[in-house]
């Protein structure tokens, strides 16, 4: 668990810089306990997820780092992806399964991969079967409006860091 | 194998050996049942720290469970085999094999652990002659330590084990020493036809060029030992023991290795002597075959998880990972 606490220091020294793009922070504020966090996300530029916001829930197992967190969409912002179960939040992504995953990542890469998953779907491991389908079938016209409409009452960016979590 | 047709016959080699190796098999289920369970229980560092021990409790388990009852193990029971006494005319006292489960089980754990703690005394001895010899500036030969003798004895141990599993693939009796030890005899218990007696025959004579083999090994590994010890004999006044010259020039150290001095492996450069793993200053740096270094005990827990590197995903067995000193 020692480490955990070092990539806490470390990502506290990032979030006050003014430019940082991830913004990561654990769920009770006594240093205590680092077991769960939360994360704001910021949908990557030239997807049809810019300019929204998404929550996402985070589980620091104690054998980590020899295990990956566990990493979810908070129920209330789960956004319409392909690798991302609509109804809970889970997301499927390689590096975060016990099998790929390497010590050497922490978790700020883990969140960065996840924002990278955003902007780059992979169909051939989907959690949602509809958009995968578009995917396949090339049809990025129709994939791209399908996000946008469900995303269309999203908050903000600056409206979901302003709200109390 | 006799011919008396009222006693049952006495087992071959081969069919010993394939009982042997059903058992194994079994016992390593058993153990891996018994990890599963513990690692819900006690937790995987748990495991981690005493894999001789969960594995020792499983045989001792299986063994309790079959051969000190009474019962034939599934590895017997598979190939057809039952235990007798020395004879072969009654079956195995219930004292003997008792023993022979606690001798079998526990005799080379204890051996182990004895010779490993003789080891560690080893490495404390040389350095405090080291010290010693670098605080005087003579260099006192007079004490040897009786650990050097000791630890000879155990490769000596070892080497009877050898030479009792060559007189195994030669007479196919007694499997292992501790089975000799109180008399525990494997034998056929169904009648044998002359078709099958024949089969069994030719396949026990296979055996024996195992035995030859292993005989040869052993002559060749010898070999060393006669040379070093036909030059004593004849340069007797300055005595050449085979130990001496290969642990000498040997400096052993075994104390604390931390990045954070940095007087400590200087040739280490300030951005590498951080482990990635833990991001601290790294204690025992270690070294992958790729030539990535970490912590020991960082790569070694990871390793027991995955055996890989953590940052090139090449293949790190554990027998491969080399503490930097």
């Amino acid at each position: 668990m020692s480490r955990i606490i070092k990539e806490y220091n470390h990502i506290r020294k990032l979030n006050a810089l003014p430019d940082n793009m991830t913004t990561l922070h654990p769920v009770s504020n006594a240093t205590s306990d680092l077991s769960n966090w939360h994360s704001i996300i910021l949908g990557p530029k030239d997807s049809p997820y810019h300019n929204k916001s998404f929550l996402l829930e985070i589980h620091i197992p104690t054998e980590y780092p020899s295990i990956p967190p566990v990493i979810k969409f908070n129920k209330n912002s789960i956004p319409p992806h392909c690798n991302v179960n609509f109804t809970t939040g889970e997301i499927c992504l390689n590096i975060l399964k016990n099998e790929n995953w390497s010590p050497v990542w922490n978790l700020l890469y883990s969140v960065q991969a996840i924002i990278q998953l955003l902007a780059y779907p992979d169909p051939s491991s989907p959690l949602n079967i509809d958009l995968s389908r578009l995917l396949t079938l090339k049809d990025s016209k129709a994939y791209n409006s399908l996000i946008k409409y469900y995303l269309y009452n999203f908050p903000k960016p600056e409206l979901i860091c302003d709200c109390e979590i | 194998m006799r011919k008396d047709s009222y006693l049952p016959l006495f087992a071959d080699a081969p069919t010993i050996l394939q009982a042997h190796q059903k058992d194994e098999q079994v016992e390593s289920i058993l153990t891996l049942k018994i990890r599963e369970v513990l690692r819900l229980i006690k937790g995987q560092l748990f495991i981690n720290l005493h894999p001789n021990e969960i594995a020792l409790f499983g045989k001792l388990l299986y063994l309790s469970i079959t051969t000190l009852r009474g019962k034939r193990t599934l590895g017997e029971e598979y190939t057809d085999l039952f235990i007798v006494n020395r004879k072969g005319t009654n079956f195995v006292k219930r004292y003997k094999r008792l023993l022979f489960v606690l001798s079998y089980l526990l005799g080379p754990y204890l051996l182990s652990k004895i010779s490993n703690a003789l080891k560690y005394l080893k490495v404390k001895w040389n350095l405090a002659a080291e010290k010693r010899s670098n605080d005087e500036s003579k260099t006192p030969q007079d004490e040897e330590p009786h650990v050097d003798t000791i630890s000879q004895y155990f490769d000596g141990l070892n080497r009877i084990a050898n030479l009792h599993l060559l007189l195994f693939y030669f007479t196919g009796a007694y499997y292992d020493l501790n089975r000799r030890l109180f008399g525990l005899r494997y034998a056929i218990s169904h009648k044998l036809d002359n078709s099958e007696l024949e089969i069994r025959r030719a396949n026990s004579k296979s055996y024996r060029i195992l035995g030859y083999i292993l005989s040869m090994q052993l002559a060749i590994k010898g070999l060393p030992y006669f040379k070093a010890f036909y030059k004593t004999l004849i340069y007797d006044d300055n005595p050449i023991s085979l130990n001496k010259v290969t642990t000498k020039n040997v400096k052993y150290n075994n104390e604390k290795i931390d990045l954070k001095n940095p007087k400590i492996l200087p040739y280490i450069p300030e951005e590498s002597r951080k482990c990635i793993l833990c991001m601290s200053f790294m204690i025992n740096p270690s070294c992958a075959p790729c030539g990535h270094i970490y912590c020991w005990n960082c790569l070694i827990n990871w390793c027991k998880e995955k055996e890989e590197c953590p940052l090139c995903r090449q293949k790190c067995d554990l027998q491969e990972i080399l503490p930097l000193r």
